[in-house]
């Protein structure tokens, strides 16, 4: 841990930063529409329910271009966003631009597939499109693209798989659609603030206990039980009780353990990950439709990637208002999400001082090599730079509401495109990468049975219950607003 | 294991190394026996109990305050 980084190490060549730039500077352009009234957001592509194939998706802006042309041009622009973030991490740049278009295309027919009437309409809808019956599949477009995700992660020839996974990067686009959704805690936070900041303390909170619990547990049982090595446990215990892959990495990193070690437990946190964003929405609406806040920050502690956990976190979203709207209540979109991405964010937040501790752990103690230090600004190394940029949309737009420097109406007509419509294919993206990335064929890898079994274990018998039970000890009670 | 999968596999190991980039990294391929028998010391039980201590203290502590000034006033 010697090495010497500067504190803006990675600013320009790290998917932390460029979901940051890319994110802020669609904000940008929201606070610019926002300020002038030159409308420089309505261009975004706007998917939306549909019988009428020619009306599933159209200008964020209504009428300002033809659909068509805004559906092209959110392909251009978003292309050339993503492609000037993959020049400079070094990404071959061809190769990317190519699958990115593959996904980018696929996308967008999962998307208009999953926002057909006759299935995602809910029961209160149907009148609206002139339909008697439909399969009130509400967020079904996710499930769709998740699973066409997973189809062609697995089963399409080797080569396409090898290609298209060239531009599959789940937890890009899912950091760029958090810093968007920052701008959309921002403008909801101007008429709930005090709400938002008890989500933001409660989650706080939650995470601090989690932490604490959750991986000395685990720990304890991949060592005691499944009598793994020490590299292997701290990194297992990691993964499966803070935050999947990163804090794997990171832990491996600290302890100096071997690279194969994170290499073989990433693989497991995705594939879990995924059943984890499939099953829990569901049994959560089922059993827990009474306490949608809950129910949403049980997601941040219990999913181990983000994007899995935002996708999940868009789905119960989805859910759980469709199932309030059946029984006469609307709550407001986007706090169920909010609350699933608010405990995770600081769960991200946290690895940086964890992974301090362990490597003060393993050199001091354990390893006992003399001469080496463990510097301080490890803890901002492993800081996750996207929380920088969901902060600053957040309190940028909150502030500027709450200072009346702007109009309700101006943010809401400036911003909305962002955080709604891109925000929204962002996620799109995420849900398809997953399922690309996710590659079931790892688990045949030799030695992962014992890992799996682990992992399974701890997941089902500490992480999943204590999850729950913190959730509702710090969040129980808390109500999204409604809308009349 | 076909060339591209290994090229694939390959490049994810790449991306680990740069992320443990300046430290004395062992090979990948280096077994990283995950049944070796350590056994249990004494700083391992302290993190562990050090840990579960800070956590349920946390736990009542935060979920004290959380009750009192944020949850109570939703009552």
């Amino acid at each position: 841990m010697t090495d010497q980084k500067r504190w803006n190490t990675g600013m320009l060549s790290t998917e932390d930063w460029w979901a940051v730039w890319i994110g802020l500077f669609f904000v940008a352009l929201g606070l610019v529409t926002a300020a002038t009234g030159v409308n420089l957001t309505g261009w975004i592509v706007k998917f939306s329910g549909w019988v009428d194939p020619a009306k599933s998706f159209r200008a964020s802006s209504k009428g300002m271009m033809h659909p068509g042309v805004s559906l092209v041009l959110s392909y251009v622009i978003f292309t050339i966003a993503t492609s000037f973030g993959a020049k400079f991490m070094k990404w071959d740049v061809k190769k990317y631009f190519l699958a990115w278009s593959a996904i980018f295309w696929l996308t967008v027919l999962f998307y208009i597939v999953g926002q057909n009437a006759y299935i995602a309409a809910s029961s209160l809808d149907r009148g609206k499109y002139g339909i008697d019956w439909s399969l009130s599949l509400g967020g079904a477009y996710y499930i769709i693209a998740l699973f066409a995700g997973l189809i062609i992660g697995n089963l399409t020839p080797k080569k396409f798989r090898e290609f298209i996974k060239e531009a599959a990067k789940p937890e890009w686009f899912i950091k760029v659609a958090i810093v968007c959704l920052g701008a959309k805690l921002g403008l909801k936070a101007i008429e709930a603030t005090g709400f938002a900041m008890h989500l933001l303390f409660a989650g706080c909170c939650a995470t601090i206990a989690a932490y604490l619990l959750f991986w000395p547990l685990a720990y304890t049982v991949c060592r005691k039980i499944f009598k793994l090595s020490r590299e292997w446990a701290a990194c297992l215990a990691s993964a499966v009780s803070i935050c999947g892959v990163s804090a794997a990495i990171a832990t491996c990193g600290a302890i100096r353990a071997r690279a194969i070690v994170p290499i073989m437990i990433s693989s497991l946190v995705v594939v879990f990950a995924v059943s984890e964003l499939v099953i829990l929405p569901g049994v959560l609406t089922k059993y827990w439709s009474d306490e949608p806040i809950v129910a949403g920050a049980s997601l941040g502690l219990t999913v181990k990637t983000d994007g899995a956990d935002a996708a999940a976190g868009a789905i119960l979203d989805e859910l759980l208002r469709a199932k309030s709207a059946e029984e006469g209540v609307h709550l407001e979109e986007g706090w169920v999400l909010a609350s699933a991405i608010m405990t995770k964010i600081w769960i991200d937040m946290f690895i940086g001082i964890w992974a301090f501790v362990l490597a003060i752990i393993w050199v001091l103690h354990i390893e006992r090599r003399n001469g080496d230090k463990v510097m301080k600004s490890e803890i901002w190394y492993r800081f996750p730079k996207f929380v920088v940029g969901y902060f600053v949309a957040w309190f940028l737009v909150m502030g500027i509401g709450l200072a009346g420097l702007l109009p309700f109406e101006a943010l809401e007509s400036g911003f909305s495109p962002v955080e709604g419509s891109l925000r929204k294919f962002f996620f799109m993206l995420t849900f398809t990468s997953i399922g690309i990335v996710t590659d079931f064929r790892e688990l045949a890898k030799e030695g992962l049975g014992k890992l799996t079994l682990a992992y399974g274990t701890i997941l089902l018998i500490i992480i999943i219950p204590i999850g729950l039970f913190l959730a509702w000890l710090f969040h129980h009670g808390m109500m999204p607003p409604t809308v009349s | 294991m076909t060339v591209e999968s290994k090229a694939a596999e390959e490049l994810r190991k790449q991306d680990l190394i740069r992320e443990y980039k300046g430290k004395e990294l062992l090979s990948p391929e280096e077994p990283a026996n995950m049944n070796v028998a350590e056994p249990w010391l004494p700083i391992e039980t302290k993190l562990v109990i050090g840990s579960l201590i800070g956590g349920v203290a946390a736990l009542i502590v935060l979920a004290t305050l959380i009750h009192i000034f944020i949850l109570g006033g939703l009552q």
